[in-house]
């Protein structure tokens, strides 16, 4: 979703912060930075964990409607946490 | 020579464990055509995935509990053709990690290593690591 965020200064300069700090906009763009903060505090607990396919050598974890796509970016920058 | 056995890096072993990785099609389809060769993960890969699993960054409202997550892992390292988990009792070696120029290549870079201590091939999406250590791993799509 495009959308348009009216942000205090404080915040707007707390969230340049942190991407510089993780590398620049490249690595750690605004968009991002807002929405794994939106997702820690409202999140919460999970209802329940995603459906597993266990099956002896072929697991599949599957998505559910409240789980995100996930990119090779997004594995790196949540194992560089 | 028979070929050697892979060992996956921490995005494709994951990407194969998770329906929302964009690659999850191409990982999985892959390690299943490719685990008779041979197989193994690190153990770091090993505990990469139990975080990405229980990350509620990475899997929304879906994030799984501890128990879970190791089940996940170790579900998928059994079966007809068992993974291995890879140990180093080594430490980082200066020919490999004296090239390293960002903080994200070391852990890469220790993959590499552990993987070409046990006479694997890392498998990887990483175009770059690729070309950097193009003699011990596999990049794929």
């Amino acid at each position: 979703m495009k959308t348009t965020l009216e942000l205090p200064e404080d915040v707007a300069a707390l969230l340049r912060q942190e991407s510089a700090a993780r590398g620049g906009r490249r690595k750690a763009s605004l968009s991002n930075l807002v929405s794994y903060a939106v997702r820690e505090v409202y999140s919460g607990r999970p209802d329940a964990p995603a459906q597993v396919d266990l099956k002896a050598g072929r697991v599949v974890v599957k998505r559910g409607a409240q789980m995100p796509a996930v990119r090779s970016e997004d594995v790196a920058a949540a194992l560089d946490d | 020579m028979p070929p050697m056995p892979y060992a996956l890096d921490n995005d494709v072993f994951f990407a194969a464990l998770y329906e929302g990785h964009v690659a999850h099609i191409d990982a999985r389809g892959w390690l299943d055509a490719n685990k008779s060769m041979g197989w193994a993960i690190a153990m770091e890969t090993y505990l990469a995935a139990m975080r990405l699993l229980m990350n509620p960054t990475i899997l929304g409202r879906g994030i799984l509990d501890g128990a879970l997550a190791r089940r996940a892992v170790e579900t998928e390292l059994a079966g007809a053709h068992p993974g291995r988990v890879l140990f180093s009792g080594e430490r980082p070696k200066g020919e490999m990690f004296d090239r390293a120029t960002g903080h994200r290549q070391v852990m890469d870079f220790w993959l590499i290593q552990t993987a070409r201590a046990h006479g694997h091939t890392l498998v990887t999406r990483d175009k770059a690591l690729s070309r950097a250590w193009p003699d011990d791993s596999m990049l794929l799509p």
